[in-house]
């Protein structure tokens, strides 16, 4: 990596873009994969491909989910058919315990009482609740375009968040 | 929903997004960061390669759609293998050594413009065993001296083996001097047998009017006809055959043949 390349215009656009988005990019891909190290590696994929497709352009945000939405896909589809190809435990990672979104929020360091209040909130959401919530609480994302992400209409977008966020004020106390 | 509820909502909500989402671990954040760099050169090197694919792929396809082409095209024109032929040149009947080129149409034309006489006739293969061998021969002309009777086979059903093993039989079974032509070519189709007679000969062969002509028998026998009636026959040409003529107004309606014994090839009722 020269300099003249760590220092060009597109690639300080690109630091600066990445570092503003990358903790709502692995947040998202945990929503969807339930695994941290997946997550990453989905991200990374994702962001990858996105970069060789229009080098030195700052994709947007709806096109990004939307990659890795389908990168998640791909995978949990690839881990069932070799589940069930082995006939090995349950679950997507083959009977590895799901990791939950926050986590990592501290470093691993234990969660405090809120952050594990919340995790637990959001478990019971069903995964396309949860992935409403996601985008549109921690991503920063609009109805418009988490409706393009999601591949539903905007109307469907918002009564899904309506209901998980009524679900979710029931359940937390202490916020 | 009742604007207390609403408000309590919105504000859950704020508190939401003002949790703290987990941080990416800095050393993952340097290798997102890395894409754009590491990434730049396969990125260029991908778009070389894409740049070739991109002329190379109409390239190949053109370079495949020009070997087909020239595939077919030269199987198309491709010449028989030169074994091929002479097999099937070794297989064929041998024409006779004496056979000549076919005369050009022009002249023919001419002869039977010239010629009284143009019949047709039904001449049987020597080899054959039935009718259905049966070819129609049309005489052509009786010329002058050296006489010359000439035959032509017409019959669109005649391929060019059987003009050919015609042309065999007549010059096997031929106890006279014959010139045999035939042409093999595909549309024309065309036997000529000529027959030099004697002088004498020739008196009694020579047409006499419209009605009376030369008409081709069997295998090689031959038969002058005048109005209705076979008036002379070659009897030296079939002399073991055994021939029987049905006639309907002076045209031969058929023609049998039979192996039997030596008789006068001349029926009493052929007598002039």
């Amino acid at each position: 990596m020269s300099n003249e390349n760590a220092n060009s215009e597109a690639g300080l656009a690109w630091r600066e873009w990445v570092g503003e988005n990358i903790s709502r990019f692995l947040l998202y891909a945990r929503q969807q994969i339930h695994h941290s190290h997946d997550a990453e590696d989905i991200v990374q994929e994702a962001l990858t491909e996105l970069w060789l497709k229009n080098p030195g352009c700052i994709p947007k945000l709806p096109h990004v989910y939307t990659t890795i939405r389908t990168r998640a896909i791909d995978l949990i589809r690839s881990r069932r058919r070799r589940v069930e190809r082995e006939k090995f435990g349950e679950g997507i990672r083959g009977g590895e315990e799901s990791e939950g979104l926050f986590d990592d929020v501290q470093g691993g360091m234990i969660l405090s009482e809120r952050y594990r209040e919340l995790e637990a909130a959001l478990k019971t959401l069903s995964d396309k609740e949860s992935e409403v919530v996601v985008l549109s609480v921690w991503s920063g994302m609009s109805f418009a375009e988490i409706a393009e992400v999601t591949e539903c209409s905007k109307s469907t977008v918002a009564s899904r968040y309506r209901y998980a966020l009524e679900k979710l004020r029931r359940l937390i106390k202490h916020f | 929903m009742s604007q207390q509820r609403k408000d309590d909502l919105e504000d859950f909500e704020q508190m939401l997004k003002g949790v703290e989402i987990p941080r990416a671990r800095p050393e993952y954040l340097q290798k997102i960061y890395a894409i754009s760099f590491l990434e730049k050169a396969s990125a260029e090197q991908g778009s070389c390669q894409r740049l070739w694919l991109k002329m190379g792929i109409p390239l190949g396809i053109a370079a495949a759609i020009t070997l087909v082409f020239w595939s077919v095209h030269n199987a198309s024109i491709e010449k028989p293998d030169v074994a091929t032929v002479a097999q099937i040149e070794e297989s064929a009947p041998q024409v006779p050594v004496n056979v000549e080129p076919a005369e050009p149409e022009r002249q023919l034309q001419e002869e039977q413009e010239e010629m009284p006489v143009l019949r047709k006739a039904q001449f049987v293969s020597a080899r054959s065993k039935a009718f259905a061998e049966v070819y129609t021969l049309t005489m052509l002309s009786t010329n002058e001296a050296p006489r010359t009777l000439v035959f032509m086979g017409a019959e669109s059903v005649m391929e060019p083996w059987k003009i050919r093993e015609l042309a065999q039989d007549l010059a096997q079974s031929a106890p006279r001097e014959f010139q045999l032509s035939a042409d093999y070519e595909k549309h024309v189709r065309k036997v000529e047998w000529k027959c030099k007679l004697s002088e004498e000969e020739a008196r009694d062969y020579r047409p006499i009017s419209e009605k009376s002509y030369w008409v081709a028998t069997n295998d090689l026998g031959l038969a002058r006809m005048s109005n209705g009636q076979i008036i002379r026959v070659l009897q030296e040409i079939w002399v073991d055959k055994q021939i029987a003529l049905s006639r309907d107004g002076g045209k031969v309606l058929e023609i049998t043949q039979s192996r039997g014994e030596l008789v006068p090839a001349i029926p009493e009722s052929l007598e002039s």
